[in-house]
Formats: structure tokens, C-alpha cells, sequence
């Protein structure tokens, strides 16, 4: 009896392999679209702020600003700089997109600050680029509030901060980026392997067969669901490799509750895309939905803004998603060494997610057959 | 076969043999790996299911494009690899849906004669057809018009019932006479 059942399963998990490798479109899928986003995120998707070009006027062209400006130049994070004659050429640097900030000095400067009266440098930055104005006006106040200490001398007690970054000591950004695309990209893989698989089947009329057999649908799920939980984990820990040692982050936290937060982790998202397969009657639809799944999943996930940023009501809807939990347990395992207590919190939404989609799943093709 | 298909349906179901009329096997598996798909499916042991397999690619002469893709097969053989997929466990029910609709005359001809020599065998088929000189083959017609059964009988009773010499009068004339009663 156990025995048949193994069988059945078996043999539709090993024709569920050889399909998806036979598929260009799934293949690709596995072996294309890994490299890209691991290329694409690694390097190109930074939200670091660097290469800045700079428009600077300097109406007091006086020692003083000089060192100022000196400072500046001085920063890896500024590139070029234009000087400006006049108003109007600074402003044209900035209209037409030139430049990211603008530095302007005023004629008072030196006087101002001999005297002891306070001077001001005015940077303008290109609020069209909220994140990377606010970033990089963060850089020029940290170089003025520089100077200003080394002007004033260490005058009494000041207070010094002493900024110490935990978990990602030199903030590097692509440590924080990668942590979180191992997630992506399981997701991405996964989802869409899963959403294509029943409704391929049903597309092209394989299904009917399918279903005159003796498979029961726990079995066709089951076998249906195995097949791409291993090929995702299998590329996650590939992922993971290239990412440990080609881009040098170093695995804080244990290496076999990764793997099993992981597996959980795919398994709703297995569930979700299943539920999604089981409904539609194209893969075009299929595709359509998952895509209409991922968007909202990726932006409430704490992947591009951090949940405790949004509005209460959206916080609580994040509950809700696969992703949030998943991202939090790649992230935290991975950078910060999370422990077991923490994990477990994690994966018990996701069990609950993963055991609701796939009954949904069972169910709805269930009820599909008639 | 005493068993009921409300309480048991996975065992029900491995009784039948069910060929779609529409093509409706892997396109992107080889013919050897969707036969070796149905038969562990339909939970025939590994080892058989090879024999079993090899077999019934003699049988069906599929021997030359055992490892062709099915989608790359012509018409012909796609049904013919679809009956063979359908006959992998043996089954002592057989449902073909319209079996030989968009066939050539030589493979209909070659499939009718696999039908008799398996009921000949002992299995009991079902085959639907709007082909009347196919109908002729059968032991038992019965003929469907708007979703209700219209006759049921031997080729000779059907004829004999509808005074027609073929099956193609019969049938004429039995739509006929039920389209008079309504």
C-alpha cells in the first residue's frame, strides 16, 4: 500500500525533472535567471550613493573655503566638480541634471567665520532622487560638522558619537542586497516553476490523463510540489556558495537552521504557487498571476522599505506573506546569527501559509476535475 | 470488478485504460519515458514496468522512435503511443474517445484490428465514433443523438430495427424517427 503509494509518487516526481529540463522556458528559469540577478544585484541595483558630480560657486574664494571645498574633494563619494561662474550656471549644472548637489559659498564666509559670528555653506541637493538627495546631503553635512570641529578646536566638553555598526560592520551594501536576493531568487524560481506546472498540464491536455490514473490528488500534489522545493534549495545553496565565497559575507548563523528555515520558507511559497497553477486554466494566466502575486509580496516583504516604516494597517496585511518571514529568516541567519527562538517564530507563519495554500491547492484541482 | 468507484476511486481507477481523443501524453518526454511514466503511475513494479514497457513498444512497432519526443511524432503514431500508454497496465476496461478521428485509413485500419484481438483477449472497450462503418465492428451500438441514448443493439438488430442494409442507413433513419417523436 505505502509502497504503491511511494511509486506513484516516484514516478511522477522523476517525469516532473525530466520535464522541467526539457522545458527551454522552465529551464531557464533555473539556470538563466540566477546568474542575471545575481549580476544585476550584485552590481548594478546599489542604493549606496557614490560617484556624486558636484556644482560648487564660491563667491568667497577665501582660505577657508578653500579647505572646506578641499574636504570634499577629498571623498570617495564625490566625483567630479564643475565651478561655476555665476548664479546661473550653477543653476543650469543642477536643472539639467549635471550635477547631484550643489555647493554654494557665499562672499561672508571667511569673514564671518574670523569673527566668529557662524557661517553657512548652503548645499542644494536634487530632491527629484528623494533617497539619494537626502543621502547625499548626509555625506556634505558629515565633512562641514568635520571642519566646524577642527575650527572650533575641541573648545570644552563636546559630545563625540561613536557610531558602531553591528552585523555588517562597514555598512557594505552588497552584503545587505545579497542576503536578500538568495531569498528573491528562490522565490522568483519557485513560484514561477510551480505556478507553470498544473497549468501547463491542463493547457496541453496532459492533465486529463493525469487524472483517469490512479494518482490521488494528495499524491499529484505531492509530487507535483517536491520536485521544484528541491531544485530551488539546490540553487539556494549554490546561491549561497558564490555568495560566501566570491563576495566574501560571511555565514554568521548556522548552517542546517538555514537550511531547514529555507525549506519551510519554499514550501509556502510551493503552496502559493500551486494554489495559483490550480486556478488558472493557461499558463499565460498562470504566469499573469504569479506576477500579480509577486509585486505586492516583494514591496511588504521588508525588502524595499522596512515593515516598521509602513502604516499599522499594512503592517498587519505583511502577516499575510511568505516572503516576509522568508527574507527575515535568510537575512537574519545568514548576517546576524539569528537563534533558534527567533527562527521558530518565522517558521511557524510559514507553516501555517504552507498548509493553507497547498489544502487550497488539493482542493481547487480537486473540485477542477468535476 | 466489485469495486465501488465512490469509495475506492485510486483502485477503481487503475482498472481502466482511458485514450483521450485529443493527444494528451508529455510532448516533451520521448516515447519510452511517458510509457515508463504510465506504467509506474498505474503502480507496476520498477523492474516489470521495464519488460512491460519494452514490450509494448514491440507490440505497437514504436520500436524505431522509442527515444523521439512525442510531440515530434506524426498523427498516426501519437495515437498509436496513446492506445499503447492506455494498455500499459493491462486493464480489463478500455475508454477510447474517438480513437480514430484525423487518422489515415491504414492506421485505422491497424488500430481496429488491435481493438478485436484485445476483446477477442477479454477486454471489455469502449469506443466512441462517428464513423458508422466502424460502428459495424462493435458487439453492442448504442447510438447517442442530443445526449440521449436513441438505440441500443447488435449492429443487426440496429439495422433490422431501422430497416437499412449498413450501419449508415440505420443510423439515418433511427435520427430520423426520434426527431418524428419529439
Amino acid at each position: 500500500m505505502i509502497r504503491d503509494f511511494l511509486r506513484r509518487v516516484w514516478a511522477l516526481m522523476k517525469k516532473e525533472f525530466i520535464m522541467t529540463w526539457n522545458d527551454p522556458k522552465s529551464r531557464s528559469i533555473i539556470v538563466i535567471l540566477p546568474i542575471m540577478q545575481l549580476l544585476i544585484f550584485a552590481n548594478a541595483a546599489t542604493m549606496e550613493v557614490q560617484n556624486i558630480d558636484v556644482a560648487v560657486l564660491d563667491r568667497s574664494h577665501s582660505v577657508e573655503s578653500r579647505e572646506v571645498l578641499s574636504r570634499f574633494e577629498n571623498s570617495p563619494r564625490f566625483r567630479n566638480f564643475i565651478y561655476a561662474k555665476d548664479d546661473k550656471e550653477f543653476q543650469k549644472l543642477i536643472d539639467t541634471q549635471i550635477v547631484q548637489m550643489g555647493i554654494s559659498i557665499d562672499n561672508d564666509f571667511s569673514r564671518n567665520i574670523k569673527s566668529g559670528r557662524g557661517a553657512q555653506v548652503q548645499i542644494i541637493s536634487d530632491g527629484r532622487q528623494t533617497n539619494s538627495a537626502s543621502i547625499a546631503a548626509g555625506y556634505a553635512s558629515q565633512i562641514v560638522s568635520a571642519y566646524n570641529a577642527d575650527l572650533t578646536g575641541n573648545k570644552g566638553a563636546g559630545i563625540n558619537i561613536s557610531v558602531r555598526n553591528w552585523f555588517n560592520p562597514n555598512l557594505i551594501y552588497q552584503w545587505y542586497i545579497l542576503t536578500v536576493i538568495v531569498a528573491m531568487l528562490a522565490l522568483i524560481t519557485t513560484l514561477v516553476l510551480t505556478a507553470l506546472s498544473i497549468a501547463r498540464e491542463r493547457e496541453v491536455g496532459t492533465f486529463d490523463q493525469l487524472i483517469v490514473s490512479p494518482l490521488s490528488s494528495f499524491e499529484i500534489l505531492l509530487g507535483k510540489s517536491i520536485p521544484p522545493l528541491i531544485i530551488a534549495l539546490t540553487l539556494t545553496m549554490i546561491m549561497v556558495g558564490v555568495i560566501v565565497t566570491c563576495f566574501h559575507v560571511p555565514f554568521a548563523g548556522s548552517f542546517f537552521l538555514f537550511v531547514v528555515s529555507i525549506a519551510f520558507a519554499l514550501l509556502a511559497i510551493v503552496g502559493v504557487g500551486l494554489y495559483i497553477s490550480s486556478i488558472c486554466n493557461t499558463q499565460q494566466q498562470a504566469i499573469l498571476s504569479a506576477m500579480t502575486f509577486m509585486m505586492p509580496a516583494v514591496l511588504l516583504s521588508g525588502f524595499i522599505s522596512p515593515i516598521e516604516d509602513m502604516p499599522l494597517g499594512w503592517q498587519y496585511l505583511t502577516y499575510l506573506n511568505p516572503v516576509r518571514f522568508f527574507i527575515a529568516l535568510s537575512r537574519g541567519i545568514f548576517l546576524k546569527g539569528m537563534g533558534i527562538q527567533e527562527v521558530l517564530m518565522n517558521i511557524i507563519p510559514l507553516l501555517i501559509i504552507a498548509s493553507l495554500t497547498l489544502t487550497l491547492a488539493g482542493r481547487t484541482f480537486k473540485r477542477k476535475l468535476g | 470488478m466489485g469495486i465501488d468507484i465512490q469509495k475506492n476511486p485510486e483502485k477503481a481507477r487503475s482498472n481502466l485504460g482511458y485514450m483521450a481523443q485529443k493527444f494528451s501524453l508529455y510532448g516533451s518526454l520521448t516515447v519510452k519515458e511517458n510509457l515508463n511514466f504510465f506504467a509506474l503511475a498505474y503502480g507496476i513494479r520498477a523492474r516489470e514496468a521495464r519488460k512491460k514497457v519494452s514490450g509494448i513498444i514491440e507490440v505497437f512497432g514504436l520500436k524505431e522512435h522509442e527515444n523521439t519526443k512525442a510531440e515530434a511524432l506524426p498523427l498516426g503514431l501519437k495515437q498509436r503511443l496513446s492506445m499503447a500508454a492506455a494498455l500499459i497496465h493491462t486493464p480489463p476496461v478500455l475508454f477510447l474517445d474517438e480513437p480514430t478521428s484525423g487518422v489515415d485509413v491504414i492506421t485505422r485500419r491497424d488500430f481496429w484490428n488491435h481493438i478485436t484481438s484485445l476483446a477477442k483477449k477479454g477486454v471489455t472497450i469502449l469506443v466512441t465514433t462517428h464513423f458508422m462503418e466502424e460502428a459495424e465492428y462493435c458487439d453492442r451500438i448504442s447510438l447517442f443523438y442530443k445526449g440521449q441514448t436513441v438505440a441500443l443493439g447488435t449492429p443487426a438488430e440496429l439495422k433490422q430495427q431501422a430497416g437499412a442494409k449498413d450501419m449508415e442507413g440505420a443510423f439515418i433513419n433511427l435520427i430520423k424517427e426520434s426527431e418524428a417523436e419529439r
